[in-house]
């Protein structure tokens, strides 16, 4: 199979993890197609030095994560704010309604997180243990095991205290 | 909802439908985007070193 074959069927395979990941830093739809276009890219350029030593999951996560979390970066070293589009203003005023499903529970506590800690809650419940989530994003294990501890209290008493 | 059911929550996320689909077009696009760029590195790396050994070659003699 040629390079590229194999690198559309990886990608095509890991869809929803690469759609999850970019739609939860990016909400509104045209910053989600760049997102998405830019995390391809990266792949892409990534793609010949994947050695097979961890799963192919993993070094997706690792290389989406530090894609959006660079581009999230540099847009607010540029200043740049998000266009106020419809969907914009609807996410606004959007509030947990009682009969909400798990998804848009997980959606609505995981949007009120900043950036790193998105990613250490998305890679948690991925499943990936403090060691591994601190080596995909570069932090050390106690740093992540520490946010993770905050983490978990706080959307805890979010949903407890707040929403039911 | 326990804080567990998070983990399963993230799963239902990503089966989610409502996800447009990465098409084999989108990503012959970023393959061909990367390419070209690649390309317009190499004319340039190869543009610039032929220009450096023009001058260095016209100062020598």
């Amino acid at each position: 199979m040629s390079l590229e074959k194999e690198f559309i069927k990886t990608v095509q395979v890991n869809t929803g993890i690469i759609n999850s990941i970019c739609r939860t830093y990016f909400p509104a739809a045209d910053d989600f197609k760049d997102a998405r276009q830019d995390v391809i890219l990266q792949l892409w350029r990534s793609f010949p030095t994947f050695r097979g030593t961890s799963k192919i999951s993993t070094w997706i996560y690792k290389v989406t994560l530090n894609t959006i979390l660079t581009k999230r970066k540099n847009d607010q070293n540029l200043g740049a704010h998000e266009p106020i589009s419809q969907t914009h203003l609807d996410e606004l005023s959007f509030d947990l309604a009682p009969t909400a499903d798990d998804k848009q529970i997980f959606a609505w506590l995981v949007g009120s997180l900043d950036d790193c800690d998105k990613a250490i809650v998305m890679l948690w419940a991925e499943g990936y243990g403090n060691k591994e989530i601190a080596l995909m994003l570069d932090l050390s294990a106690t740093n992540v095991s520490t946010r993770l501890n905050r983490l978990k209290c706080r959307l805890k008493d979010y949903y407890f205290h707040e929403h039911r | 909802m326990n804080i567990d059911d998070l983990k399963r929550a993230w799963e239902l996320q990503k089966q989610h439908e409502g996800f447009p689909l990465i098409l084999e077009e989108d990503i012959l696009g970023a393959i061909q985007h990367d390419l070209a760029s690649r390309s317009k590195v190499r004319r340039l790396v190869y543009n610039m070193s032929s220009f450096l050994f023009l001058l260095i070659f016209c100062q020598t003699c």
